[in-house]
């Protein structure tokens, strides 16, 4: 499929964020070419590529909402495409599972270019997200099941199972059993456990799985002689509303 | 009077969004400036309060495309103020982890940033018709590197395994050996695609600046070494403060920086680093230097493409030296065992865009008290905007707009600029 007309339209657009979610679809070497045998990159500011075009297929976003621009931006994407994606843990939930201040919504502040106050949104704040692909930065194994269900119509499906799922397949030793604070109960998996499969508790940045319990955590925690941290007690407060 | 405005928005095949504007009143550049737009996520301040080990990965979450260095630098300053001394094969592994990072992200620039530009295409999706085997060659480089980094760092992009004192898992025999194939396999072909940038012809523009970089006098160091001034002085990372200093631009959202003496625009990356080292580039990367006339030291910005192609040549033999030193004594303990105490720790490293500074002072139970992070790119800044005063009216005559604005961006994209970088850490005032 060579000719450019008959392939579904792509733009990658960024916000504010360390653009390692794209970073990570550029690092599908061995892939990256036969899906753009796939689909026409209409719009891509990283690499250049910038076409004329009224109508996207398929738009992905990376990035929190951090200014009345970027909102703006988020809405010109949102009104041209059909399908818009939510990559990475700023599109997903504003960086908040990575930097884990949660219950701060903004912090009124002077900075330059006039701006008031700091925030930090994700996009489903502002408008209707298609799909999403989680984590800091998004997997990417999970970044090529994505782009293999778009080029074949398919619905995308998120992980709904926590890391722990994906790190005993993997055999690894609990990390809560040597009494080390790890997320893993409560975040989703997708990406294989990648971070307690070489020794590092799971710091949640997937953002919460769907069934998380995060007083059972708390409770595991408890037992297990682990301090639980404030932050874990405020995402509890959270969940409940 | 003539009035002319130059305005390039959120310049494409950077990192970041960046603007750039330059006004120009009868040939005379009266303003040049370089307008970060990427939204301010105040990390520094975000680190107050937080534990010293979260530190690292929270900071590393700054940039996605040189997040290795970001990193390490977090874990060495925090380590520097918890009095951390690792084994020496440790640091050799962080340099490898590190070394992985610089050519992925050179690859990424010189490639498909740079190389377009040269070549008469928009973006390297453009050249695939024409250049398909070059660009299947690139990517299998780029690949190569980010194995070396994923090997013994558990992640390309945002690497897991360095932790405060050491690493969290360390890499088999046979995982060394793999990194070792990739390396040579790198090697194998790096020259060629060096040369694809050695060989064009880039326009000149001699303005004589500062540059600052690492400087141990012996190599052209990543992680450790004092910091040399071309041609001025070297000072201990712990001064920066006394040399280095910060400016507020209301019209960009980073800070910019500033030579403390003289208030003068300086100079970080590539350029720079060789600059100041070339004397230790590898035999290898020296002769490709000689075979296509480049020079050290060289005034001109858009050297800094081509000295990038020359740190390719170079870094992979320093990650085989490195990788071949650590088979030959496969380190068998990851952790040092430390104490928490009350501390101030700076670490100054090279980044692929050059010098990285990270400052940070813990509390007695291991609370961040105080951060201070300088990025290349923020310190590139003024540079760029004194680079685009001195060569706009050399470029400006008999010259379309679009034109003028197209060799604009050519000389900001020299810098490598990482705008994602340089924006996440502004202070309140």
């Amino acid at each position: 499929m060579s000719d450019n007309k008959m392939k579904p339209k792509i733009g990658i657009f960024s916000l504010s964020s360390c653009e390692g979610c794209i970073v990570q679809i550029l690092n599908l070497e061995d892939d990256i070419l036969d899906i753009l045998e796939h689909l026409h990159a209409v719009k891509c500011r990283i690499l250049g590529v910038s076409e004329k075009n009224d109508q996207l297929d398929i738009a992905i976003v990376e990035g929190a909402v951090m200014s009345e621009h970027e909102k703006k931006k988020l809405l010109e994407i949102r009104e041209k495409s059909r399908i818009l994606i939510a990559i990475g843990d700023c599109a997903c939930y504003g960086g908040k599972f990575l930097v884990k201040d949660f219950g701060i919504d903004e912090i009124k502040i002077s900075l330059p270019r006039n701006t008031e106050k700091f925030i930090a949104h994700p996009l489903d704040k502002y408008v209707k997200v298609d799909y999403y692909l989680y984590g800091c930065p998004i997997d990417k194994n999970e970044a090529l099941t994505l782009f293999k269900d778009l080029i074949l119509n398919r619905v995308h499906v998120s992980k709904s199972y926590n890391v722990c799922a994906e790190c005993i397949l993997r055999e690894n030793a609990c990390l809560l059993d040597k009494g080390i604070e790890c997320l893993g109960p409560i975040t989703r998996g997708g990406c294989n456990a990648v971070c307690p499969s070489v020794g590092r508790e799971c710091i949640g940045c997937r953002g919460p799985a769907e069934d998380a319990n995060i007083d059972s955590l708390i409770n595991i925690y408890k037992e297990r002689g682990i301090k639980v941290p404030d932050y874990l007690l405020e995402l509890a407060k959270i969940r409940k509303r | 009077m003539v009035k002319k405005i130059y305005t390039l928005e959120s310049i494409p095949k950077i990192e970041g969004h960046l603007n750039f504007t330059v006004i120009v009143e009868d040939n005379k550049v009266v303003k040049a400036q370089a307008e970060a737009l990427e939204g301010v996520r105040l990390l520094e301040r975000l680190l107050i309060g937080k534990k010293y080990y979260e530190i690292p990965d929270i900071t590393s979450r700054m940039c996605g495309v040189c997040q290795a260095i970001h990193k390490v630098t977090a874990v060495q300053a925090v380590e520097k103020a918890l009095d951390i001394q690792l084994p020496e094969t440790l640091n050799m592994l962080r340099e490898l982890v590190v070394i992985g990072g610089h050519l992925q992200s050179h690859i990424l620039h010189l490639y498909a940033f740079v190389l377009p530009d040269f070549l008469g295409y928009k973006s390297i999706i453009d050249m695939l018709p024409k250049h398909k085997k070059t660009i299947k060659k690139i990517f299998m480089l780029k690949k190569l590197a980010n194995n070396i980094t994923e090997i013994i760092g558990g992640r390309a992009v945002h690497p897991i395994t360095p932790i405060v004192g050491g690493f969290s898992r360390l890499p088999s025999r046979h995982e060394l050996e793999i990194t070792l194939n990739q390396a040579k396999e790198f090697k194998r072909h790096v020259n060629e695609i060096a040369e694809l940038i050695l060989s064009i012809e880039m326009p000149k523009l001699e303005r004589k600046t500062k540059y600052v970089s690492l400087y141990n006098g012996k190599d052209i160091p990543l992680l450790s070494g004092s910091v040399k001034i071309y041609n001025e002085l070297v000072f201990n990372p712990e001064e920066y403060e006394q040399y280095l200093e910060s400016i507020t631009e209301t019209y960009s959202m980073a800070r910019h920086y500033l030579i403390k003496t003289g208030k003068e625009p300086y100079m970080v990356g590539a350029l720079a680093r060789l600059n100041n080292n070339h004397a230790y580039l590898s035999d290898a990367a020296k002769e490709l230097a000689k075979k296509y006339s480049v020079k050290f030291p060289s005034y001109s910005t858009f050297d800094n493409n081509k000295a990038q192609a020359l740190e390719l040549v170079h870094y992979i033999e320093k990650a085989m030296e490195i990788n071949e030193t650590l088979l030959d004594n496969i380190p068998r303990v990851g952790r040092v065992k430390y104490k928490i105490k009350e501390g101030n720790g700076v670490s100054i490293t090279e980044a692929p865009r050059g010098l990285l500074i990270h400052h940070y002072k813990v509390d007695a139970n291991g609370n961040i008290q105080e951060a201070n992070i300088i990025t290349p790119t923020a310190q590139n800044y003024k540079n760029m905007e004194a680079d685009a005063t001195a060569y706009l009216p050399q470029i400006i005559i008999n010259k379309k707009k679009e034109e003028i604005e197209f060799e604009l961006e050519k000389l900001i994209r020299a810098y490598d600029p990482c705008v994602s970088c340089s924006a996440r850490f502004y202070r309140e005032h």
